[in-house]
């Protein structure tokens, strides 16, 4: 047990140093795009004031009545920090699947050597699995770290008379974006990278079997994750099949979806385990 | 003693083994002789389970393959099988790291027998050069059994001279060697059992002393009797 976990730590080491020229990359450019967004917005904001006053040779409570106050809440509404994040998101699903097919598909055929390291093939899965959640965990605290450097920033730029300072907390709560990517209870959290995690379970197993099955596992695979998201899905819709009758509280809805979705994700890792033991091909 | 029971396989409709069954016994080199396509490099990787049979059964030494087995059986594919943004170095250190079996010492004496240069990235090496380094990942390890599937692919003559040492040399010795090629000049004289496949079957197998002292023969007589018909 102990030698296994060791043999986990090592391998999520070695996958780590393979993502972390990738996840800098990501990194830079979220702290990149959210500064030039903590400069150039409030910049912009401030600029149209000021051009503003100067034309209509107004006070600041006619600018104020024109612009409204501006606050750091405004600042992430823009693209400069959305775009970032869906750059992430898009990036570490992308990197989900490339970690997978690079050890096909190469310059070197590396998944000969890793399919024949003395370890459980499932030590190898699960080190793939932590380090594309490391990754997306690593650009949720680049996330955080960006906003807490960009309040001052934006606070700065502002004149305090155009400037309604929420606090950063607030300005996250009211970004439904961010009630994703920083829950604030704590069974939310839960439920989010529960969620994630299924997602990424269901993924490897669609990625396994067309390495096990080739064309057929194409076909397998998406059936699967039609079957796996209409499982976890099938409550919401059971109000519709039974002509509009809501038979189950909220409450319970959220039970038999997470338990279906522990389902999904169980089911996935036993499947996985199938095809990367006896199915797959190098 | 690695045993291949009645083994079957397909790719699709097409059956590439159709019932193969054969011994390759430690101490001694087995050669897989077939055209290509005949099925060469899916025993391989049947016996290392890199690829699902059909039906049969494969075992080495009496037990299943089984991860730890790894350390008792090495194959040498005829493709770059590390990182190529790995040096010789790193890629030596990554095999210490997982396989007990890795032996350091023996590992040197390899890297300095093919004049390798450890801080060489893999991806910067010659085809032959990139052989070598597979050769090294398999060799230095204590393994019972070593596997290499076409070790003379697309070398030249100064690299094929050198893993042709490889096979008389103390670091093939008491090892069981399954070897498949069609390119069996070089080692014909080293074999001590010869696998002949046609068509998914063992054609004819066997041993490569004898068939000379018997029959007059080489290798390459029996493959032209057999492939030339």
């Amino acid at each position: 047990m102990k030698k296994s976990l060791h043999t986990l730590l090592k391998l999520t080491n070695f996958e780590m140093e393979r993502l972390s020229k990738f996840l800098f990359t990501l990194m830079g450019l979220t702290l990149l795009f959210n500064l030039v967004g903590y400069i150039y917005t409030p910049m912009q904001h401030m600029g149209k004031i000021n051009e503003y006053i100067t034309q209509n040779s107004a006070t600041t409570q006619q600018a104020l009545d024109a612009f409204g106050r501006f606050s750091f809440y405004d600042v992430t509404q823009t693209l400069w920090i959305a775009g970032p994040i869906a750059i992430g998101v898009s990036g570490l699903l992308l990197y989900s699947i490339f970690i997978w097919y690079r050890e096909w598909f190469g310059k070197n055929t590396f998944a000969y050597r890793l399919l024949m390291l003395p370890v459980s093939r499932m030590t190898l899965y699960f080190s793939k699995l932590i380090t594309v959640f490391i990754g997306i965990f690593t650009l949720i605290a680049t996330q955080m770290l960006s906003l807490f450097i960009g309040h001052p920033i934006v606070s700065a730029i502002i004149e305090s008379a155009y400037f309604n300072d929420i606090g950063l907390i607030a300005s996250i709560q009211m970004n439904p974006l961010f009630l994703y990517l920083f829950p604030l209870d704590f069974s939310y959290f839960l439920m989010v990278n529960g969620v994630g995690i299924v997602v990424l379970l269901v993924l490897f197993t669609v990625i396994l079997m067309e390495r096990s099955y080739s064309f057929k596992g194409i076909a397998m695979g998406i059936l699967y994750g039609i079957a796996a998201l209409s499982l976890v899905l099938f409550p919401l819709f059971l109000p519709n099949l039974l002509n509009n009758q809501y038979i189950l509280y909220d409450s319970e809805l959220m039970i038999i979806i997470i338990l279906l979705t522990i389902i999904v994700g169980v089911l996935s890792i036993f499947t996985s385990r199938h095809l990367i033991n006896k199915k797959i091909t190098v | 003693m690695i045993e291949l029971k009645n083994v079957h396989k397909s790719f699709g409709r097409k059956k590439v083994l159709d019932g193969i069954s054969f011994t390759a016994n430690k101490g001694e080199i087995t050669c897989l002789v077939g055209v290509n396509g005949v099925g060469k490099t899916t025993i391989l990787n049947a016996i290392m389970n890199l690829t699902p049979i059909k039906k049969g059964e494969i075992t080495i030494d009496g037990e299943k393959m089984s991860p730890a087995m790894y350390n008792k059986v090495a194959f040498i594919p005829d493709v770059a099988i590390m990182l190529p943004q790995m040096t010789v170095h790193e890629a030596m250190e990554f095999m210490k790291d997982y396989y007990s079996s890795w032996n350091c010492k023996r590992a040197k004496e390899i890297v300095r027998f093919f004049r390798l240069n450890m801080p060489d990235k893999i991806s910067e090496l010659s085809k032959g050069n990139q052989a070598k380094v597979n050769l090294l990942m398999g060799l230095a390890l204590d393994v019972d059994y070593v596997l290499m599937d076409e070790p003379f692919s697309g070398i030249d003559i100064f690299t094929r001279e050198q893993i042709t040492e490889v096979f008389s040399s103390r670091l093939v010795e008491d090892r069981g060697v399954l070897i498949t090629t069609h390119e069996i000049y070089d080692i014909e004289h080293l074999l001590d059992k010869v696998v002949l496949l046609d068509n998914g079957v063992i054609y004819k197998e066997f041993n490569a002393e004898e068939m000379r002292e018997t029959e007059g023969k080489s290798v390459v007589d029996v493959m032209r009797e057999v492939y030339n018909q």
